[in-house]
């Protein structure tokens, strides 16, 4: 009886602990893969940022002329040298549609392309918002509509990027969204 | 059974270590990205930060240049180096200012192209392609435009001016045809000429200018008697001067001051070059004879000029009112074209804007690279 007892109780607290073992390693698969995912999530946010950055920063460069032919919210169309090479190349930033992202179970990512003159576009990252917003000399925002007008977009010196990152699949019903806002002021704009 | 619980016990906690292991090497990737960019944007600033403040430096010393690597040990948080130097882009001439930021290893550079900015002017004394003192002749095949060019001598319309002004007498002979533009009118080269873009025995205000200073517009411009010349001897921008025009190098640049003794004739010229060019002498008849050779875009002040046989981008300013030679200007396929560009081109190679404005740059900045 001492002996059915004593392993009645041991199977209970073996139990017990492979219960615990279990719980433990499915939560820390899941935080695993969060901050996995997370991290790969803010690499997205980096990568789009440094690209952009990068090209923006050059808007204008030694370009005569028309420099911004395009002031969309979603997409903008600049000329600069950004490559320094002596020939102006004009670089077309534009989001792709969020339905064409069908491997994925987030609703909103969408891919954002960047290309450069007649060139086949290239994938800058997968993101599910890019905003633009444009200010004149004395920081007031310019409207989008009037951006249409050449001498509108002439006025422009500084843009307000916006990217906004979320994972593919959720993890808890969570996209675990990652933001990044810069105000750029092309040197070369102003 | 307890074998089984320790073993998968022993099991748990192996899987834990490694995935934890994995967790913090992926924690520490985000944590180093954030770093990264950190590090990015501060190279970022202390190149462009470093650039600015040597566009500053070159804004107080024009001349100040840093032909070396100069390196800056300590500027916010990091370091820097930098070079300024002189650069020449489509003939023109720049200044390159190029600065590196070093953040914790993360480098960044800005490459700057800027300009002392230009104060070039159109003097008052350009009335017209030619302004004289004297009687003036034109002959042969010489062209006279006062229609506005650029300084490529390709036409604009509507923006020139005359073609002769003289406060003597103006006579057109041979085929030289004499062009301008009155009143926003313009008239292509013609002979007769229209007598609206040919003005003679004109008055002069205050009466006509009897200095190379005083034509560019005197103290009011900043042209005290002597300017020119000590512009010239100081070899700024390029200047040059001379008393023997065999000297000379080119293309001639800035201020290019021939000062001829007393009836010196600067024979079978080369006038290759631009800015402003001064034939003169205190007895104003230093001569300027048989431009020959090159083509000049800016604005030729001489006591005497005759016999133009090349081109002249820009405007022509005889100061004698007794010149040699009947002043026959040119006599043979000469040309000279109006240009508002070329003038205030050749005459903003020596002056310059400095201070002008709180927290302005007081250079033109071209291009910035980062």
């Amino acid at each position: 009886m001492g002996q059915l007892l004593e392993l009645l109780g041991a199977s209970i607290i073996g139990g017990f602990i492979m219960l615990i073992g279990l719980a433990l390693n499915m939560q820390i698969s899941d935080s695993s893969r969060e901050i996995f995912q997370s991290t790969y999530n803010q690499r997205s946010a980096i990568t789009a940022s440094q690209v952009i950055e990068y090209d923006l920063y050059k808007a204008g460069y030694a370009a005569t002329g028309e420099k911004i032919t395009q002031a969309d919210s979603n997409a903008v169309k600049f000329r600069s040298d950004f490559d320094n090479n002596g020939t102006i190349d004009t670089i077309y930033y534009y989001t792709g549609a969020a339905s064409a992202m069908t491997s994925t179970s987030n609703p909103n990512d969408r891919q954002l392309f960047r290309k450069i003159n007649n060139q086949s576009a290239n994938l800058v990252s997968i993101i599910t918002r890019f905003n633009i917003v444009y200010y004149d000399s004395i920081g007031n925002q310019l409207n989008y509509s009037s951006l249409s007008s050449s001498v509108q977009r002439a006025k422009i010196r500084g843009m307000r990027t916006y990217v906004k990152t979320e994972l593919p699949d959720a993890i808890n019903n969570l996209y675990n969204p990652m933001e990044w806002r810069e105000i750029i002021r092309p040197k070369n704009l102003l | 059974m307890g074998k089984a619980v320790l073993i998968f016990v022993l099991g748990s906690i192996a899987l834990f270590s490694i995935v934890n292991i994995n967790m913090n090497q992926t924690v520490g990737t985000t944590a180093q990205n954030s770093i990264d960019r950190f590090k990015e944007t501060s190279a970022r600033n202390i190149a462009n930060s470093v650039a600015s403040m040597l566009v500053s430096q070159v804004g107080d010393s024009n001349t100040y240049r840093a032909t070396t690597t100069q390196n800056i040990s300590s500027v916010l948080g990091g370091s820097a180096n930098y070079r300024v130097i002189d650069t020449t882009i489509s003939s023109k001439p720049y200044i390159k200012i190029t600065s590196t930021g070093n953040y914790l290893g993360t480098v960044k550079t800005a490459i700057l192209i800027i300009q002392v900015p230009s104060g070039g002017y159109i003097p008052t004394t350009v009335k017209a392609a030619i302004s004289t003192n004297n009687e003036v002749e034109t002959k042969g095949n010489l062209i006279v435009d006062g229609r506005d060019h650029d300084t490529n001598g390709n036409l604009i319309a509507g923006q020139g001016t005359l073609g002769i002004w003289s406060t003597e007498e103006i006579e057109q002979e041979g085929n030289s045809k004499i062009g301008g533009t009155f009143s926003g009118t313009d008239y292509a080269p013609s002979k007769p000429a229209n007598s609206n873009i040919v003005k003679e025995e004109q008055p002069y205000a205050g009466g006509y200018p009897n200095t190379p200073d005083s034509v560019m517009g005197g103290r009011a411009k900043d042209f005290p008697a002597g300017t020119l010349k000590s512009l010239a001897q100081s070899g700024a921008y390029g200047s040059q001067y001379t008393t023997n025009p065999s000297f000379l190098t080119y293309p001639l640049k800035g201020v290019t001051y021939v000062e001829l003794p007393s009836g010196g004739i600067w024979n079978s010229s080369n006038i290759e070059g631009t800015g402003i060019l001064v034939i003169h002498n205190n007895t104003l008849n230093a001569v300027i004879k048989n431009e020959n050779l090159g083509t000049f875009k800016g604005i030729i002040i001489a006591d005497d000029i005759i016999h133009l046989h090349t081109t002249v981008i820009g405007a022509i300013i005889s100061i004698t009112p007794s010149p040699s030679s009947g002043n026959t200007i040119g006599n043979g396929n000469g040309q000279v074209l109006f240009s508002r560009q070329a003038i205030t081109d050749g005459v903003g190679e020596v002056v310059k804007k400095i201070n002008y404005g709180f927290a302005k740059y007081r250079m033109n900045v071209n291009t910035w690279f980062e």
